[in-house]
Order: C-alpha cells, then structure tokens, then sequence
C-alpha cells in the first residue's frame, strides 16, 4: 500500500527552495511556502517547481540529442478550520511535462554507437495533469468522519517515429510515423 | 465494552467514475514512392464505473491482544467502444464484484514488542484492453481476446518487531 499525505500546517511561516545542477544540463528548482494558522482559522500551503535534462541519446542524422524531459508542476492548498470538530481541506495540483522522443532506433547501429540513433523523424511526448481534492473530517466525542472527494483529468500527445530508421533505397524509403492521443477524466 | 475490553471500528464508502479515451494514427509511406501510402486510425473508449463499502472491526482484550476482521465488497462495470485499425467496431460490457475478507492478529507480550499474523485477500477488477486492436476479429472473438479477467490474491503475513532495554537495539521478524 502506497499512502501519500499531504503537508500539514505549519506551526509558523515557512519557505523553502532548493536547486540542482548536473550534466547533461539536468536543473531542479522547486520552492514552497507555507503558513501557519491565521486567526485561529485559515492556512495556506503552496509549492511548485521545474524539473529537466537534456536527452541522452543522440540523434546522428541531425545533430539533436532524442530523449529530452522537461516538467512543471505546482501544488495549492488551502485549510479552513470550521470549529474543533470540523476541519475542510481544498487541493489542487497540476504537471505540465514536455518530453522528447523514445529513444529507439536500428539494435545494431545502436550496438556500434551506444547512445546515437539515425533517424529521419523525431517526436514528442506532451502531457498535463490536473486534480483537485475536497477533505472534509469531523472529530466526535465517539465516531469520526471523514470524507474525500476529488478528479483527475489527464492527457497526453506523443507524436513519435514508427521506423526508427532513415528512409533509403535499401527500404524502400520508408518513412512511418505514429500519432497517439490518451486523456482520462476520474 | 469495559476495562478489559475496547472494540474500535471503521466503515467506509468508496464510489469512483472514469473515462478514458485512445485516438491513434499510423502513416507509412515510401519517400520514393515505392508502395501506397497507408494511413490507419484506431480508437478506443472505456467507460468505468465503480463502487466499494469496507468495515473493520477491531478487539482489544486486556491492552495486550487485538484480533481485527475485515470485509470488502467491490462492484465494477464497465463499457468499452473499441476501433481497430481495420475499421472494425466493437462495443463490450461487463461487470465484476468481489467480496475481500481480511483477518489480524496482535500480541504485544511486552510493552514494546509483539507478534502478529495476518491474512488478507486483495482484488483487482478486469477490464477491457485496448491495445489488443490489431487484428479484425469478428464480435465474440474478440471478447477473449481484448477482454481481461478480474484478479485476486491471498497476502498472509507473520512476524514480529521490538525494542530492547534502554533502546539500545531493535528487532524486526
């Protein structure tokens, strides 16, 4: 079982940001900002971030690297303390990812050149992710209550080589290519 | 339930929806013009609907031993419209439900150390696949082929974990 909770409130105003920097020009940066109680009744909880790398494989026939990742996402909440039984809680995240292409391509140019392809197409993957969550909880003197509503909606594009080789008199200058639409609302 | 024993209980009321959608294009054609090109599309829709109720209850005799039993009941139906890349159109349905029981139970013969054992049944509903959209297979055959079964399995699980004098070392079984 997998229980991811989200971050209570602080006892006092919180900030926070962290980066990275790495090879193949890797960069992470994300912040939070959390509040403590305010008048006894609200807090706030907001964190966001970007995240990406350049590919790792490299395309030979144009000189571009294949496999890129590129994300931005970001995470709101909002608390409101009715009284001592009633407590709501409002969530809303989102991601925002702009992906490369698969990093496939002929096995056996792959075997003499580790990480290089050729190919004479080169795709995408896109993909958004929203969501929002209601918690409403009740404390009782003997039973509890809690109740947690919430969606998700998703969808993503990936546009993407179907051959994985270079059209040439050999194949018969094949060129294919692959275009896939997935979305979900729950 | 008095001193020597305390019963605790939960109860719980699960319903969920989800549409789902797959729109996909292969195009393939020779740069030189060497054969035709072909352009095929498939699609596939799944609509799921789903409920689940849970109780647990749990005994706890004289603060030392807690023996819990659980069920839950899971009921899911499902449609599907699937489009191969041949044309072919099929609309399925089906339904699934499980009843999941589960059992524990705890004794703590320390005040930091216990045994227990459980036993539980996990379910997971079928489904509709729809990847398998390759070949044009005629309604019925299909079925079998893009439609997955609802799996279940038995988790059974024993051990035990503590803490010694002046916490000095810990054991986990």
């Amino acid at each position: 079982m997998i229980n991811i909770s989200s971050r209570p409130s602080s006892e006092r105003w919180n900030v926070q940001a962290e980066g990275a920097y790495g090879n193949y020009s890797y960069r992470d940066l994300r912040a939070s900002v959390s509040s403590p109680l305010l008048k006894e009744r609200f807090s706030l909880n907001l964190a966001g971030g970007y995240s990406g790398r350049d590919g790792y494989t490299d395309n030979d026939l144009t000189g571009h690297d294949l496999d890129s990742r590129a994300a931005g996402f970001g995470k709101g909440q909002l608390f409101f303390k009715v009284n001592d039984q009633w407590k709501i809680r409002w969530i809303v995240s989102g991601e925002r990812d702009r992906d490369g292409d698969y990093a496939l391509g002929d096995l056996g140019y792959i075997r003499a050149n580790p990480n290089h392809v050729n190919r004479d197409f080169e795709g995408y993957t896109h993909r958004g992710v929203g969501s929002t969550t209601l918690v409403v909880d009740y404390a009782g003197a003997t039973v509890d209550f809690s109740s947690i509503s919430g969606g998700v909606w998703w969808k993503t594009h990936s546009l993407t080589d179907l051959d994985y080789q270079t059209a040439a008199l050999a194949n018969g200058g094949l060129y294919a290519i692959r275009d896939s639409t997935e979305h979900s609302i729950s | 339930m008095g001193t020597a024993l305390d019963l605790s209980w939960q109860a719980g009321l699960f319903i969920f929806g989800q549409d789902y959608g797959q729109d996909a294009a292969n195009d393939i054609s020779s740069t030189y013009g060497f054969f035709p090109r072909m352009l095929t599309t498939s699609a596939s829709d799944l609509d799921d609907r789903g409920i689940g109720i849970y109780g647990q209850a749990r005994f706890t005799a004289w603060k030392k031993l807690d023996i819990a039993a659980g069920l839950r009941f899971d009921y899911e139906d499902k449609d599907a419209n699937l489009v191969n890349a041949m044309g072919f159109s099929s609309r399925l349905s089906d339904s699934y439900s499980e009843a999941s029981p589960q059992f524990s139970a705890a004794y703590r013969y320390a005040p930091d150390q216990m045994a227990y054992a459980s036993v539980s049944r996990g379910y997971k509903a079928g489904g509709f696949n729809p990847a398998r959209q390759a070949f044009p297979l005629r309604p019925g055959q299909n079925r079998m082929t893009r439609s997955i079964p609802g799996t279940m399995n038995w988790d059974t699980r024993q051990g035990g974990w503590g803490t010694g004098s002046n916490r000095r070392w810990r054991f986990f079984i």
